[in-house]
């Protein structure tokens, strides 16, 4: 495996991902922006938590879109070059670790910054999205990081489907990916609904939902091997 | 390092087609290998085998006896240039494209590179999916001689080429070939415009290996015999005849054959002329009498 490891992969996949990450900064802070604006005006605009909160979701889809766009942008890239694809593969896990983490400094950086603009221009952050103590914190990041990363790998899971297969064997891997996610809602705590059916949330405490997505997540890698260890490289 | 590369009874299917069949070569170092075939023979297959974009359904390639297919240190050395189209690229830019290829290969050679986009006029501030056709070629021309893989597949990169290009491009190729031991792989259809470049043919047709020869000993086997129709139609009796052609009273019949001392003897004394022909000739009869 280590004659696999290129780290010239793994810079050229974080710069890469890094900079499409600009265009989800610039968004989230511009929405995010308006939400104060219109709650500085009195309006209601559900700003309910800090802004690593807010982010959590969008930079999942983040991290599934970019799991998605890999495959299709970067394995003949590779191939082209003559790199292997347990080289992409050992690069495109490594890097996404990487990449959750710069996203995830980027993000906290951001939340005490909003502190303190709104501070600056005379805003106060209200007591209802004051930051909690260091242990809720820890526990927030580790889950900010583990869900991105299980999320890159479930788009990954569907790019290598659609890559490998047919449309029919993608949309499976898509339904596949459906129930992954209600399963990482539970295990996150989030109350999950299926056909209208309310599923009771797990009320295990952060370390152990870390523990079970982190494994799920380490399978769900195995998977992706598996597809692209032998892998047709379209030439078109 | 010998940088050998072996293919053993190599077939690929998909789905219920075969692609090829049963194919095996050896492709030796220092060489200039054509490789032939009509439309759909099965060309770009087998050359993407070797680029390990696929695997074999059954058979073997191997670089100096290890497999090559997911080698962390061979693959390096297999170049693989084809009529690729560059849409929707990550890496839109050019130089940006120029400037990985220059991080992840390993014999790649700038300054050559640059005297190469100087000489064949490639712009690297464009947009890859803005080019021309012929500046597509252009760039796969270039990073296919300044890799300086040992082993380097030009797949038809050189079409969208005019011909004044082209030519840059025969000669480029033939100093290449002289100052190193490269091994080169170049699949055509313009096989007259390139056959003085072939020191070995490889001729698929219908996804086997009818052909393994080098360039002399193949262009040697197909002889026009020329003179009276009934002296050809008697010298060319026991002989694969190829092709045809009459005029008045006078045929002409390609054959395809080693030809002993006393048959040239036998020809002389019957008044028949004999002509060597063309590798394209050669090529359009063997495969034109198979369809």
């Amino acid at each position: 495996m280590r004659q696999h490891f290129d780290k010239t992969v793994v810079q050229e996949l974080v710069k890469e991902w890094l900079k499409w990450s600009t265009w989800l900064f610039i968004s989230m802070l511009t929405i995010r922006a308006i939400f104060w604006i219109f709650d500085a005006g009195g309006e209601n605009t559900g700003v309910i938590d800090h802004f690593a909160y807010f982010m959590n979701d969008a930079g999942d889809i983040f991290m599934l879109i970019v799991g998605i766009l890999t495959v299709y942008t970067f394995l003949r890239y590779y191939t082209e070059h003559g790199l292997t694809r347990r080289t992409y593969f050992i690069g495109g896990v490594v890097a996404s670790l990487l990449t959750t983490a710069g996203i995830g400094i980027i993000t906290f950086l951001l939340t005490f910054v909003e502190k303190g603009v709104l501070s600056m221009v005379g805003m106060s952050y209200p007591t209802y999205v004051e930051p909690q103590s260091a242990g809720y914190w820890i526990g927030f990041i580790l889950m900010f990081l583990v869900t991105s990363w299980f999320y890159y790998l479930l788009g990954w899971f569907i790019g290598h489907a659609f890559y490998r297969y047919n449309w029919l064997v993608g949309m499976l891997a898509t339904g596949i990916s459906l129930i992954l996610l209600f399963i990482e809602g539970i295990v996150t705590g989030e109350t999950v609904m299926v056909f209208g059916l309310t599923l009771e949330v797990l009320s295990q405490s952060v370390i152990v939902s870390v523990l079970i997505l982190t494994l799920i997540s380490v399978v769900l890698a195995g998977v992706n091997y598996r597809l692209v260890k032998d892998i047709r490289v379209k030439m078109k | 390092m010998e940088n050998k590369i072996e293919i053993q009874n190599v077939s690929l299917k998909y789905g219920k087609k075969q692609s090829l069949e049963n194919i095996s070569t050896v492709l030796e170092p220092g060489k200039m290998y054509g490789l032939i075939g009509r439309n759909g023979a099965g060309k770009t297959s087998l050359l993407s085998l070797i680029a390990s974009y696929k695997t074999p359904t059954s058979g073997t390639i191997t670089y100096d006896g290890e497999e090559l297919f997911e080698h962390p240190r061979y693959r390096k050395r297999v170049h693989f240039g084809y009529d690729r189209v560059y849409k929707d690229e990550v890496i839109e830019k050019a130089s940006k494209y120029y400037k990985a290829v220059n991080k992840h290969r390993p014999y790649f050679d700038k300054t050559y590179a640059e005297e190469l986009i100087k000489k064949f006029n490639i712009d690297l501030n464009q947009s890859l999916s803005k080019y021309s056709s012929g500046m597509v070629s252009a760039f796969h021309v270039m990073l296919g001689l300044a890799n300086r893989t040992p082993v380097t597949i030009f797949d038809e990169v050189y079409l969208g080429l005019d011909a004044p290009s082209r030519e840059m491009f025969y000669e480029e190729l033939l100093k290449e070939h002289e100052r190193s031991d490269r091994t080169f792989i170049l699949s055509t259809h313009l096989v007259s415009e390139m056959e003085h470049l072939f020191d070995h043919v490889l001729l698929i047709d219908r996804g086997k290996l009818i052909v393994d020869e080098d360039y002399e000993t193949f262009t040697s086997r197909g002889m026009k015999v020329i003179g009276d129709h009934e002296a050809v139609d008697a010298f060319t009796a026991d002989k694969k005849v190829l092709h045809v052609e009459t005029l008045g009273g006078t045929k002409a019949a390609t054959i395809y054959g080693e030809l002993s001392e006393k048959e040239w003897a036998a020809a002389q004394s019957k008044d028949l002329e004999l002509d060597p022909i063309s590798l394209q000739q050669l090529f359009t009869y063997l495969t034109k009498e198979e369809a």
